[in-house]
Formats: C-alpha cells, sequence, structure tokens
C-alpha cells in the first residue's frame, strides 16, 4: 500500500505549521511580558489573593485568545468544535461531579473570603497558613512545614475558624490553686503579672474569672489580649511568670488528692510517723 | 546626666568606647574601623513593664567613615492613649490639659538623615495598648491617666516633654473623654525655655462613633516666641487629620 506522505508534509502544510509555531511561542512570550506587567502595576495595597486572582484572569483569558488565535489559523470550524465540546462537555461532567464540586465551591470561597493568602486557619483537627487558593482545592502550609491539600468542597462543607484575622486575640489559660488561698490575693498577683508582662496588651482589659469549685482546687479563668505576632512570646512568658510568683507568692496550684477516711467523714485516716531504726 | 549632654554630636574614634546614660538606659557606643556597635542596657528598677526578656540589646552597623554619633529627640514610635477617668467636657465647651511624654531617642551618624538612623532608645517602657475595637482599632502606648489643667502644676524630667490638648465639644452630648489617641508621628517637639513641649493637640468631638477632626498645631502660648524645633514630626502629610480620636469602652464579656 502506497501512502501519499505529500498530502501531508507539503510546504503548504509545513508553512501552516511553522506560523502557527511562531504564533505560539510569540504569544505566549507577549502573555508571559502582560502577565508580568499586570503583576508589577498592581497597587501594594491589594492583598495577595486578590493580586493571584487578576494575575490568573490575565492569563487564562490570554490563553482563550491564544487558542483562538491558533484555531482560526488552522481554518478549523468552530461551530463543530463547539458541538463537540458539548457532548465531551456532558461526558466530562458526569464523569467527574466531584471536581465540578470542587470548582462551584471554589467560587463560593473566592467571593466569600472566609480567608486570604497568608492568613493562618484551623480546619476541622489541622493548622496551617493559607499557601494557595486553586480552582479544585486549598493548599495549606502546616505548621511543621507540610503541604496539606483539601479539595474546596470540603472546605465549604467545613467549619473554619481564621485565627489571624483580626490583629488582635485573647489567650486562655485555665488556673487552678488550692482551696486555703486567699482569693483577693490570688487575682491582685495574677493581675499584676499580667501588667508586668511586655506583650500583654492592658486594654482591652485582661479577664480573671472564677470558674468553679473544681476537684483539687477552685479554678480560675485568666483571659490576656496580645497582637497576633506574640502568640508563642506570650504563652510561653505567662506560663513561666505566672509559676514562679505563685511559688514566690506561696499559692499553691493544685494537683488531685484523694482524701481517706476511716468510717467518719470528717476524722482523717489515723497516721503514725516512725522514726527509722 | 542632662539633656544638654546628651543631644550633642559625640564624637568617638577609632577603638574607643563612650559610655552614655539616658535615663537609666545605658548605651555604650564602641566606634569599630568601619562601622558602630552599639550595646543598650536597661537598669531600669522595675516598675510598670518587666523588661527582662530584651534588657541588653546589641547590634554592629557598618557605616563607614564617619566618627561622630549624633543623639536626637523624639517621640515614641506608636501612637499614644490617654486614659481619661472622670475627665467630662460639656456641649460648646473647650477645655485644654497637658499631658507627660517621655521622649524616645534617635541615634545617627555623621548627620541627622533618616537613612543614617541606627537605632532608638525609649528610656522607659511604656504599656502596650490597644485604641479601638478588638476588629479594628490600632497598637499604641498606654500614657495612664495622669493630666493636669495647669501646665505650672506638671513636674518633668529632663527626658520627658509637655503635651498640651485642646479638646473642643461641637456635638450635642457630653463629652465623657475615656480614651484619646495622639497620634505624636504628626507632632513636632519644640523647645521653651528650660521644658519640651510637643505641638497643640486640637481635637474636635462632634459625636460618639463620628469621625472628629485633629491638628497639631504651633502654639505661641505653648511652644514659645522663638518657635524652636527641637524635632520634626516623624510624618509631615496630613497634619489635619479626620479620624476617630475618641475611644468609649464597651463591656465586650456581657455575653460571656
Amino acid at each position: 500500500m502506497n501512502f501519499d506522505w505529500s498530502k501531508y508534509f507539503n510546504v503548504e502544510t509545513i508553512d501552516k505549521v511553522l506560523r502557527i509555531g511562531i504564533i505560539l511561542v510569540v504569544g505566549l512570550l507577549i502573555l508571559g511580558i502582560i502577565t508580568a506587567v499586570v503583576k508589577k502595576l498592581l497597587p501594594a495595597r491589594f492583598s495577595m489573593q486578590r493580586k493571584m486572582l487578576i494575575n490568573r484572569f490575565v492569563r487564562y483569558t490570554g490563553v482563550v485568545i491564544l487558542f483562538l488565535i491558533i484555531i482560526s489559523e488552522m481554518n478549523i470550524d468552530l461551530t463543530a468544535i463547539f458541538g463537540a465540546a458539548g457532548v465531551i462537555g456532558i461526558v466530562i461532567g458526569v464523569a467527574s461531579q466531584t471536581s465540578i464540586g470542587n470548582i462551584v465551591s471554589g467560587f463560593f470561597l473566592v467571593s466569600e473570603k472566609p480567608f486570604e493568602l497568608g492568613d493562618l486557619i484551623r480546619i476541622g483537627d489541622k493548622s496551617g497558613t493559607v499557601y494557595s487558593i486553586d480552582l479544585l482545592s486549598i493548599k495549606i502550609k502546616t505548621l511543621d512545614n507540610l503541604l496539606l491539600r483539601i479539595p474546596n468542597q470540603t472546605v465549604i462543607s467545613t467549619e473554619v475558624i481564621n485565627v489571624t484575622k483580626f490583629p488582635i486575640r485573647r489567650l486562655d489559660i485555665d488556673l487552678s490553686v488550692a482551696y486555703k488561698e486567699d482569693l483577693e490575693k490570688v487575682i491582685e498577683v495574677i493581675k499584676r503579672v499580667v501588667k508586668r508582662n511586655p506583650f500583654c496588651l492592658d486594654e482591652p482589659e485582661p479577664l480573671v474569672v472564677f470558674k468553679d469549685f473544681g476537684d483539687s482546687g477552685i479554678n480560675i479563668l485568666l483571659g490576656v489580649w496580645f497582637e497576633k505576632a506574640n502568640f508563642l512570646k506570650v504563652k510561653n512568658s505567662l506560663f513561666i511568670e505566672i509559676k514562679s510568683t505563685f511559688d514566690a507568692e506561696g499559692i499553691e496550684i493544685p494537683f488531685p488528692h484523694v482524701s481517706i477516711y476511716t468510717g467518719e467523714a470528717t476524722k482523717p485516716f489515723p497516721f503514725v510517723a516512725k522514726a527509722s531504726e | 546626666m542632662d539633656l544638654d549632654s546628651i543631644l550633642k554630636k559625640h564624637k568617638i574614634l577609632p577603638g574607643e568606647t563612650k559610655l552614655i546614660d539616658i535615663g537609666c538606659v545605658q548605651l555604650s557606643a564602641t566606634r569599630k574601623n568601619e562601622g558602630w556597635h552599639l550595646i543598650t542596657t536597661d537598669n531600669c528598677p522595675h516598675d510598670d513593664i518587666d523588661l527582662s526578656t530584651d534588657s541588653t540589646l546589641a547590634d554592629y552597623f557598618q557605616t563607614g567613615n564617619s566618627n561622630t554619633l549624633i543623639i536626637a529627640p523624639a517621640l515614641p514610635v506608636e501612637p499614644l492613649v490617654f486614659k481619661g477617668t472622670g475627665l467630662n467636657v460639656l456641649p460648646n465647651q473647650q477645655l485644654t490639659f497637658f499631658l507627660k511624654i517621655p521622649l524616645a531617642f534617635q541615634i545617627y551618624f555623621s548627620k541627622i538623615l533618616p537613612e543614617n538612623l541606627l537605632k532608638e532608645i525609649t528610656y522607659k517602657r511604656l504599656s502596650d495598648t490597644w485604641f479601638g475595637e478588638p476588629d479594628s482599632g490600632e497598637p499604641a502606648f498606654s500614657l495612664g491617666s495622669e493630666y493636669f489643667l495647669d501646665i505650672n502644676e506638671i513636674k518633668i524630667t529632663d527626658l520627658e516633654a509637655i503635651c498640651p490638648v485642646l479638646v473642643q465639644n461641637t456635638s450635642s452630648e457630653i463629652l465623657n473623654v475615656q480614651r484619646l489617641i495622639i497620634r505624636d508621628e504628626n507632632v513636632t517637639l519644640y523647645k521653651n525655655g528650660d521644658k519640651i513641649v510637643t505641638s497643640l493637640v486640637h481635637v474636635e468631638f462632634k459625636g460618639n462613633e463620628v469621625a472628629g477632626e485633629v491638628g497639631y498645631h504651633y502654639s505661641k502660648e505653648y511652644n514659645g516666641e522663638k518657635q524652636e524645633i527641637i524635632a520634626k514630626p516623624r510624618n509631615t502629610s496630613g497634619k489635619n487629620l479626620l479620624k476617630l480620636n475618641f475611644h468609649f469602652i464597651k463591656n465586650i464579656y456581657r455575653s460571656e
């Protein structure tokens, strides 16, 4: 069987392929330049997320325009392509419902803006900084530097906590003091520790609340406000300072106690100390 | 050490070290061949804030050939919040009161130029506070609640400045001055006799949650006839600002 190669590899075809190649190379180059220029021209006050969205819009629009130019250069009838695209679209749509769900969820995420690039978020039991918000998923850089991909549909249907949305936060510390302690003195000592800590804000005022009479002592909630960047500093320094000040002031931090009785509720178990031989 | 012996050109030759006391903070400046080794040591007795975490700070700056170190006065880097207690201004009334502001000190090499600034020292650590709501406010330093109605009543040290504040109530409600912010980046420092006095802070109160107008102006009465400027404002633009200047405390724990 004689195959007529000249039908495909003639001057006209080679000319067309070359022209398409040149259009493709020049087009991608121009698109790259336009994207870079747009990136540079975007005002600094725009958030990282807004910049990313504008850049992607420019790039995808450019790719679509380039695709249409190449199609018209190839003299392909677009109606046939669109017709085929409709059929293919239905097939792909049925086969990839999850992906489409993710894409639609992605649009909701972008419009609702519960977080932006760089925010520290908590989804379920995972925490991390938002690394990218893509068509199908968001990527999170966890605090131990792992990349976590979460499908957009999961993000939409899960409770998301944006830890760094607001400039200041409150750190809650549960404390416990022995029943014998003078509670007014305890409050005064706690307030003094907070006031002296350089990372605690003096306003909004720290919260000191007696929570309940616990099994081993009186439970107290201490809430201190701090600028979000100081989380680790404030947490570590407060724990050290509270412990050392309580020690210095003779305030006992209790641990679980068990009282053993020998029949009468108010009389303790008789304990006799014997000198060792 | 008095203020004049701090605020001058300090000539230090390569290999030499000079100790300069700024209040209870000591600056040790060592001239190296091509730079400066600056160590600040905080010897302040514990008062409001515990500084033990950053009591000694050492930095080296590669600056080139100049053997001159200049110390210039400034105001703290963050806005200052006055916490009023029982201070009220009735409608269509105005009140002038005075505050004490601790100075900051800027250390330059060669000449006082923004690019020659090496370090800033505050001799007194002010408490960090927050002005406004937790979701939208701004960080600031707390000035406390001490105020004076007569400028002659104020006893200041060499390292403090007097800040005159004029509050004008043009609203129809009583103004209870709870929190007032002074954006000291717009404030000029003047020398008036032996005192350092800031520009007059003129605040107009137009009502709760309404942006009032504030201006930072030279006042012949408080800043002296000669207008002897010793520190220009950090931010020279926007001398008349239309912002929220007062904050009224809300009980954020109501729901708990």
